[in-house]
């Protein structure tokens, strides 16, 4: 009797620690990691680019963004392990047959993030400071909203226009 | 996911099962004999860890214990225990290793009301671990500026964890003074500090981290010193 009592109470338990034993993989769904940029008119209103636009990185000529139109946000990738990223942004106008280049430089930290074994490795960045060139006054001031940027996919930097605008 | 739901509702069905089971025959009344205050000691092992790493689990933990048995139906106790997780990922490189002790101090409450040597143990437990852990992905890269790339290898990240559990289980006698019991709990965390790096992927003692989690033992308990005759 004290050996059914022991088996059956044995067996209960294992079954479940069993099903306790199971488990997912529960990694972020949105686990890609990109500054989000957003572009508004010099009064403060959220705008769309009407110009062609292109963005490379400078140092490696890295398309990042090729020929958008009617562009209102941006994500953009960071890299893993520079202080700094620096940015050219092409506006082409196709009416005039003009393109206007700005120069945009991120400082940054980057923090390395992991959440498990299972799921991809990132790395995190908190903005630091920004600045730009823009010879043909096409952008009128470049500003960090939000210096954290990791998954949340949160708007970044605003990039305030002078032209091109609808 | 289903099979932690399935999980869940058995342990909700066993707890409410367990916990009405006084109420079965209640209509013969009978005096029960009064157990002494103090009814002896025991010391206890778990045995699901060393199962868990001859199975090469993903983690397992070895663990002892005491405890104190007053009136057959309180029991203080303290477990002591080291827990190890070596593991890499299923569809990557990465690797996260950590090893250090843990402990817990909490109380069992017997249910049972007869003294005949099986028990219906509900109890709480506070548990602590401060560890250290590694994290390394050899394949970490930057996709764009890869003029920069750098290896990816934390280690020695300090972690600390507190943390309440709440177990229902049984024991019941072998033989003389050795006992066979398993419990389940369920682990919910109170407070953790992590490296800014991330938050490890196990805890040992609470098992994989998480705001709570469910877990379980399966002890063999040798009573000590003065001993009731159940």
């Amino acid at each position: 009797m004290r050996f059914r009592q022991v088996g059956m109470s044995m067996g209960v338990g294992l079954f479940l620690l069993f099903l306790i034993g199971c488990e997912s993989i529960d990694c972020t769904l949105n686990n890609v990691v990109t500054c989000n940029y957003a572009f508004y008119s010099a009064d403060g209103q959220q705008v769309k680019v009407l110009d062609t636009l292109t963005v490379t990185t400078e140092g490696s000529d890295y398309i990042l963004y090729n020929r958008g139109t009617n562009v209102a946000t941006l994500s953009m990738p960071m890299s893993y392990w520079q202080e700094a990223d620096t940015l050219n942004f092409s506006f082409y106008n196709a009416e005039a047959q003009a393109t206007q280049n700005v120069v945009i430089r991120v400082k940054k930290s980057n923090t390395p993030h992991f959440e498990s074994p299972d799921c991809p490795t990132t790395m995190f960045h908190e903005l630091l400071s920004i600045d730009f060139d823009s010879p043909t006054q096409c952008v009128d001031s470049v500003v960090i909203s939000n210096a954290a940027v990791n998954y949340e996919s949160q708007e970044n930097i605003k990039i305030y226009l002078h032209t091109a605008t609808e | 996911m289903n099979l932690r739901r399935i999980s869940r509702y058995i342990f909700t069905l066993l707890l409410s099962s367990l916990l009405a089971q006084p109420a079965i025959g209640a209509k013969k009344v009978e005096k029960i004999p009064k157990a002494p205050v103090f009814c002896g000691a025991a010391v206890f092992a778990d045995l699901s860890g060393p199962v868990m790493k001859v199975v090469g689990s993903k983690f397992d933990q070895m663990e002892v214990g005491a405890r104190l048995n007053f009136r057959d139906h309180y029991f203080p106790l303290c477990e002591l225990g080291i827990g190890e997780c070596d593991r890499e990922g299923q569809e990557n490189s990465n690797r996260f290793h950590t090893r250090a002790p843990y402990f817990r101090v909490g109380m069992d409450y017997n249910v049972n009301k007869k003294h005949n040597g099986n028990r219906l143990m509900i109890g709480v437990r506070y548990g602590f671990s401060a560890f250290n852990y590694d994290f390394s992905d050899p394949a970490f890269s930057d996709p764009i500026w890869t003029s920069s790339a750098q290896t990816f290898n934390m280690l020695n990240q300090k972690g600390r964890m507190q943390w309440a559990e709440f177990s229902v289980g049984c024991e019941t006698k072998l033989w003389s003074f050795i006992r066979l019991g398993w419990n389940l709990r369920y682990k919910a965390r109170i407070h953790q500090s992590i490296s800014e790096y991330g938050a490890p992927y196990y805890t040992p003692g609470f098992g994989k981290n998480g705001g709570s989690t469910f877990g379980g033992t399966v002890t063999l308990i040798f009573d000590v010193g003065k001993t009731k005759k159940d």
